[in-house]
């Protein structure tokens, strides 16, 4: 019963969308307030509905009812509740559910947002959002429900439906066959809603953009309106890459954190498009340039989330994430031709009306400095879409499936991030508009002198490959010119208002919060960036069978096999764990780590989970590969030594810090003699 | 005229570096054999370290997009025995990785080589970056020569205030710092 409930109310959230969608276009087209405030209505009514699917589903993934097909395949009884709960997105409806859940939150919040000032867009945000849900929905109804049960046909067969084909009963198996052994893991309970409130919260900018397209309202008021939530979504995918991460490093048993998989990519690409997009709207914000570029940014962006959601749940390449493959590719497939030409045609039709005040007064000015990153970005994309397309391409010319590995995207990435990060710091110093370029050289010469500390230290440390030190160079220059920013700011202040310097910091920041907040998250990227080097330039690793008592000396470290136990659990596995003992380079011992590998006996996988050994100048990692009985010859081991990852986990830390006091409402009644006086000069950002 | 031609030349020397760069990065690094094909070395000999240093080119030709030195099925430790085997018997880094290609296809290769229609993998990023900059190089001059159409009229006005910003580097700081602090 549960069950049909279910499937009625996404039923229904399907026809409530698609009645906004037409609703929507009634109201803009023969200009109907009314039905614009039906169709808004429609829309927010979706997320009870969609809620109330959602609920039912994680009640019958809780409470074991294997007769639902979803439930019986990614859930099983001697999961904890924990997974049980979230196996909601574990396998392929479900995930589809769970998204159409989100963008349906992101929907309701901003049809309920005060609409006065913005009434002429309302129909077209409503019909953009409506719209790309009703896809969603689409997908959940009639291609991949959550709500398929088991049923024994009279012909002994056991088929699934949604509803009892005739004289057919509930068939009810006793146990599912549980979510993959992968999936079980913490990282991964958290990895995926990050990553789809990016997704989603992406879709609003774009409604946002298309709406303005259409009604012709061209300035920069689109951006304002979605700033913070692209400030937000931006926020969320970036988290959710390095939740993945996290996951991947700790559960795949590779030593690595990235491995230039497609469905990695098809994250990272739209967080590259907005990021680029991030930065170039403040250019029109500021100068009334780049119109087109920022509307081709959230285009590329939107439907960059759709191929991603797209790669992850068609199985169309296969990778370590196509957990799921189905008939959903072509429906995808259309869905994205069809709103990227769409929306490629209203630009086009409004190519002239876009036109703003493109100068630039100086090749090194700020705004001429976002435009090369714009291309450094825009770079970035196409190499990895090319490298995700290709093998597709591949097999549809030659038949062969071909390859592109990490080599291809190292390559490429490297340079181009080299790049980014020298016109990541020379951007933050250079002023808006007329700027002399000695002067310019000048200023940037002071941080850039200061930031040779950190590759200093490295050689100090004993990193000394040339390609490190260059980056460490570029990330010291970032670094520097940051906070040599702050400090002159907040120097300024306190000799104008007599602050104590921790005051006039606070002040600083807080009184622009996008700037600093913009800064702060720089400051994350570059500490990304030094885990990244650390990582991909020192990392050591080495193999060998032990018997006990013997040991590996790998970086600072000895680890010492002292013995493997093997043991089967109540949940299924059979679990070979060792025992290591790791000295420091004086022999003193400094942790015990337990790598092991579980054996998923019905899953038939293994899975190998590291002992780490975790400080703040590197990461010690101990994998278990393969063991002998006790009476043989031993254990092999591979071991990693992760020179400053740390900085890597710690990095995200940082940009929530960042981007929280960028996108922090800011107070209404304070300043606003001076706020009115910079509107008459020049169109400043207002906080919406 | 002296400036655009600067440009140009910058930009023709990005693309031919950029070319260089990628074809050279993307030639195999140098190959190596253990032993003289006459000389065999006993299996043990063969460490796993040097079997992982030639799996670490090849794809599991089962699990895709897993290097073979990582993957941990019972198949690809199997193959990594292959590798040992090989390697003892004094084939080459590169004939192992050619002997993998004959028998599971040019998948098993990190990068597929570059001949054929695979060329565009090496051919088209730096295409697209080159043709990126060449745009955007256009673009600027464009914009910069309409923004000193503009300058031009009120040149005089704009150099007398130059001059005075020019007096303390700090203060024309502060002046900024001050009016974007007052938005």
């Amino acid at each position: 019963m549960a069950a049909i409930i279910g499937q009625a109310a996404l039923s229904v959230a399907l026809m409530l969308a698609l009645y906004a969608v037409s609703a929507s276009l009634v109201a803009a087209y023969w200009h109907k307030p009314e039905w614009a405030t039906s169709a808004q209505r429609a829309l927010l009514a979706i997320f009870p509905l969609l809620t109330l699917a959602v609920g039912i589903l994680v009640w019958a993934l809780v409470t074991y009812h294997y007769e639902l097909t979803y439930v019986h395949e990614v859930s099983e009884r001697a999961m904890p509740l924990y997974l049980r709960a979230t196996a909601l997105w574990g396998g392929q409806a479900g995930s589809l559910l769970f998204w159409s859940w989100l963008m349906a939150a992101f929907a309701a919040a901003v049809t309920l947002r005060d609409w006065r000032r913005d009434r002429e867009m309302l129909p077209w945000v409503v019909m953009v959002t409506a719209g790309t849900l009703a896809f969603f929905l689409f997908l959940n109804v009639a291609l991949e429900s959550p709500f398929k049960r088991f049923w024994l046909l009279p012909n002994g067969d056991i088929e699934a439906y949604v509803l009892p084909p005739a004289g057919a009963q509930l068939f009810v198996p006793k146990d599912g066959r549980g979510l993959n052994p992968l999936l079980r893991h913490p990282g991964m309970v958290a990895h995926p809603p990050f990553l789809y409130l990016g997704f989603v919260g992406f879709v609003i900018p774009y409604a946002f953009a298309m709406a303005a397209l259409i009604v012709g309202r061209l300035d920069a008021r689109w951006i304002r309106l979605t700033r913070r939530w692209a400030l937000v979504s931006w926020l969320f995918l970036y988290l959710g890459l390095i939740l993945g991460s996290r996951w991947a490093y700790d559960v795949l048993g590779w030593g690595g954190y990235w491995g230039w998989d497609p469905v990695e990519i098809s994250a990272f690409m739209p967080w590259l498009t907005g990021t680029a997009f991030l930065h170039s709207v403040m250019i029109q914000e500021r100068r009334n340039m780049l119109k087109h570029w920022n509307m081709l940014l959230i285009i590329l962006t939107y439907d960059l989330v759709i191929f991603g959601t797209f790669l992850t749940r068609s199985g169309v390449l296969s990778s370590v994430h196509s957990f799921a493959q189905s008939a959903i590719g072509p429906a995808f497939f259309i869905f994205i031709t069809l709103t990227f030409l769409g929306s490629m045609a209203l630009l086009g039709w409004r190519w002239n009306d876009l036109r703003g005040q493109e100068q630039i007064q100086s090749a090194w000015s700020r705004e001429a400095l976002f435009l090369y990153t714009n291309l450094v970005f825009l770079s970035m994309v196409a190499v990895n879409f090319w490298g995700v397309v290709y093998p597709i391409v591949s097999e549809l010319v030659t038949n062969q499936k071909a390859t592109v590995g990490p080599p291809y995207y190292e390559r490429v990435m490297g340079p181009l991030s080299a790049l980014m990060l020298f016109l990541m710091g020379l951007a933050t110093v250079a002023p808006w508009g007329k700027v002399d370029t000695k002067r310019l050289w000048r200023m940037a010469a002071k941080p850039a002198a200061v930031g040779l500390l950190l590759p200093a230290w490295a050689w100090w440390q004993g990193y000394r490959k040339p390609g490190a030190l260059l980056g460490f160079a570029l990330i010291g220059f970032v670094i520097a010119v940051v906070l040599y920013d702050i400090a002159r700011g907040a120097w300024a202040r306190r000799r104008a208002h007599k602050e104590p310097w921790w005051l006039a910091v606070v002040r600083l920041m807080t009184r622009n919060r996008r700037r600093y907040g913009g800064y702060i998250v720089h400051l994350s990227i570059a500490i990304m960036g030094i885990g990244i080097i650390g990582i991909e330039y020192f990392q050591l690793e080495t193999q060998r069978t032990l018997a006990a008592g013997e040991s590996i000396t790998l970086g600072d470290y000895t680890m010492v096999y002292d013995s493997v136990a093997i043991f089967n659990t109540n949940d299924g596995r059979q679990v070979a764990r060792a025992t290591v003992r790791v000295l420091d380079e004086r022999g003193r011992q400094v942790a015990t780590l337990y790598p092991r590998q579980d054996y998923y006996i019905r899953d038939q996988q293994p899975m190998t989970i590291p002992g780490v050994l975790s400080t703040w100048g590197e990461e010690f990692y101990v994998l278990l590969v393969s063991w002998k009985p006790i009476t043989a010859e031993g254990a092999t081991f591979k071991v990693y030594y992760n020179p400053l990852v740390k900085f890597l986990w710690a990095a995200p830390w940082v940009a929530i810090a960042g981007t929280l006091l960028a996108a922090w409402p800011e107070g209404r009644k304070r300043r606003a003699p001076a706020r009115a006086r910079s509107r008459a000069q020049a169109p400043a950002p207002a906080s919406a | 005229m002296k400036k655009t031609q600067w440009g140009w030349l910058v930009i023709a020397l990005l693309a031919v570096g950029l070319f260089g760069f990628w074809f050279l990065s993307a030639r195999n690094d140098q190959d190596y054999r253990l032993t003289d094909p006459a000389h065999p070395l006993p299996l043990e000999q063969v460490s796993d370290d040097e079997v992982n240093r030639v799996a670490k080119y090849l794809y599991c030709p089962v699990c895709e997009n897993i290097p073979l030195d990582t993957c941990g099925t019972e198949a690809c430790s199997r193959w990594r025995e292959d590798i040992r085997r090989m390697l003892a018997q004094g084939y080459s880094r590169n004939e192992i990785i050619e002997d993998f290609v004959t028998r599971y296809g040019d998948r098993v290769r990190a990068e597929p080589p570059p001949e054929g229609l695979h060329l565009l993998v090496y051919v088209l990023p730096p295409v697209l970056l080159v043709a990126g900059a060449v745009v955007l190089y256009r673009t600027v001059r464009a914009w910069m020569a309409a923004s000193a159409e503009v300058a031009a009229a009120d040149q005089a006005l704009a150099a007398a205030a130059d001059e005075a910003a020019m007096d303390l580097e700090d203060d024309e700081y502060i002046r900024r710092l001050e009016e974007e602090l007052n938005r």
